[in-house]
């Protein structure tokens, strides 16, 4: 079941993308969404806070809640924790699967993971676009213990979206290093750039609410098509 | 004034960033701090909610608070970013001043800073080093108005000035991450080739009105800069 408030910040949003408050720059009051909605203050306040947290807008003491600038197309908000497909949406994501197969953890992995060396994994490379365009190719390592159930077709789409709605292992938070690399001859190939060419990496873990990771990824981002965005936080 | 979870607040995080809870991997219980900062447990949780927002550590259900990887090798942290000086720490951290100027804004500088052309602004441009070597290039614009400069600032960290000698929060900032090819110049200030990567920041810098006050493009050495981004699902 969806909670109360995120039905209120879902319709926000959607006004928001539509334009709806693009001459004001200004959120509507309180009160005006409490009767629109018929919902309690607290629901509003949460729905707005969460607006707030995903980078639409910011409160200023005393006047309002006012909208920030818009997103450059095809920018990655690392913000806002959800598959590339909803990321990304309305434009289409699509992915090939190259390798898809069952590992045990090598020593590295296994650290990484914080899983005993040999322990099952699953791993995967697929190649990523976006409006047709190559946009990213990622090495996927997922802990085999956590979702026995994965499989080649889900690896096709949402792995996200299957961790939250299929293996109810819903994601908690997730930690990214990110670094610029040269591109090897086959990430060069899958772009059509050359190899040397620049790269963005993101080398992502993601975790359940115990802490846990269930999935190491290593991303390798177009450098030309990919910009990151991290919108300041307003606490 | 600060307030008072802010102070506790500070407390804790200087514990975390000294390697206090490294063994455990875990904060000490409520209760504990409770008594050891005479607070109330109010006070502690906006403290410890804090914490968590930051990034510094997650709470599992009747387990307790854990730390989170907030530190990877000399990694800047993008959720709460101090300055390399403090993000480097503790290699030592230098700077070269290329250019100093007051100018006013031209087209692109007046979209970028959402100014009037012809505003006057300050403009500087620095290597930067990490225990002598160049670890990135900055290239920055500040509204003059708002943000009174002089060069000698730029020998040390702008950020430690802006924030003890301004007064200024330059808290909010919005960043713009990308891989780009080096330029000429960029690869000679870095001692790289022309058309290497570099770790391409476009960060635009606010005060808590939300009003702009800089622009700044900063290019890293790819080898020697990462950063990390912590994000929750709450």
């Amino acid at each position: 079941m969806v909670k109360k408030y995120k039905e209120v910040f879902t319709a926000i949003e959607k006004d928001i993308l539509d334009g709806y408050y693009n001459e004001t720059r200004k959120l509507n009051t309180e009160d005006a969404y409490i009767a629109e909605y018929n919902v309690s203050r607290n629901t509003v306040r949460n729905a707005i806070d969460l607006l707030i947290k995903r980078g639409y807008c910011f409160p200023i003491q005393g006047s309002g809640v006012f909208l920030r600038r818009k997103r450059p197309a095809f920018s990655f908000d690392l913000e806002n924790i959800c598959g590339l497909t909803s990321k990304m949406a309305p434009l289409s994501v699509t992915s090939d699967v190259f390798d898809f197969k069952e590992i045990g953890a090598d020593e590295e992995m296994a650290a990484k993971m914080g899983i005993p060396v040999a322990s099952p994994l699953y791993h995967l490379k697929r190649m990523r676009y976006v409006d047709k365009k190559p946009y990213m190719i990622e090495y996927a390592y997922l802990n085999k213990t956590l979702i026995p159930g994965f499989d080649i077709e889900t690896a096709q789409g949402s792995i996200f979206d299957y961790l939250t709605n299929d293996a109810r292992m819903p994601v908690s938070f997730v930690d990214i290093v990110i670094q610029a690399v040269m591109i090897n001859r086959h990430e060069a190939a899958l772009f059509q750039l050359s190899e040397g060419d620049p790269g963005l990496m993101m080398e992502g873990y993601t975790m359940i609410r115990t802490g846990e990771v269930v999935q190491f990824c290593t991303v390798i981002c177009h450098y030309e098509n990919v910009h990151l965005l991290k919108l300041a936080s307003y606490f | 004034m600060k307030a008072k979870f802010q102070e506790i607040y500070d407390l804790i995080e200087a514990d975390i960033r000294g390697g206090v809870y490294n063994e455990t991997r875990k904060l000490l219980s409520e209760d504990e701090y409770v008594s050891r900062f005479a607070v109330s447990r109010d006070t502690l949780r906006r403290a410890i909610d804090l914490l968590i927002a930051r990034g510094y550590c997650y709470p599992v259900q009747g387990k307790g608070v854990f730390l989170r990887r907030h530190k990877i090798n000399g990694a800047t942290n993008l959720e709460n970013t101090r300055g390399l000086t403090t993000d480097l720490y503790p290699q030592k951290i230098t700077s070269k001043v290329i250019t100093f100027n007051q100018i006013i804004a031209d087209e692109t500088m007046a979209v970028n800073l959402n100014c009037p052309i012809g505003t006057p602004l300050t403009q500087y441009e620095r290597v930067r080093y990490a225990d002598g070597i160049p670890v990135c290039f900055e290239s920055i614009h500040f509204i003059a108005a708002k943000v009174p400069m002089t060069k000698d600032v730029l020998e040390g960290s702008v950020y430690e000035y802006l924030r003890t000698k301004l007064k200024v929060n330059l808290l909010m900032i919005d960043h713009v991450i990308m891989a780009i090819k080096l330029n000429q110049r960029e690869a000679e200030f870095l001692g790289l080739n022309l058309g290497d990567p570099g770790l391409c920041f476009e960060n635009l810098g606010m005060d808590r009105k939300g009003e702009i006050l800089q622009f700044g493009r900063t290019v890293s050495h790819y080898q020697r800069i990462r950063c990390l981004k912590m994000a929750s699902y709450l």
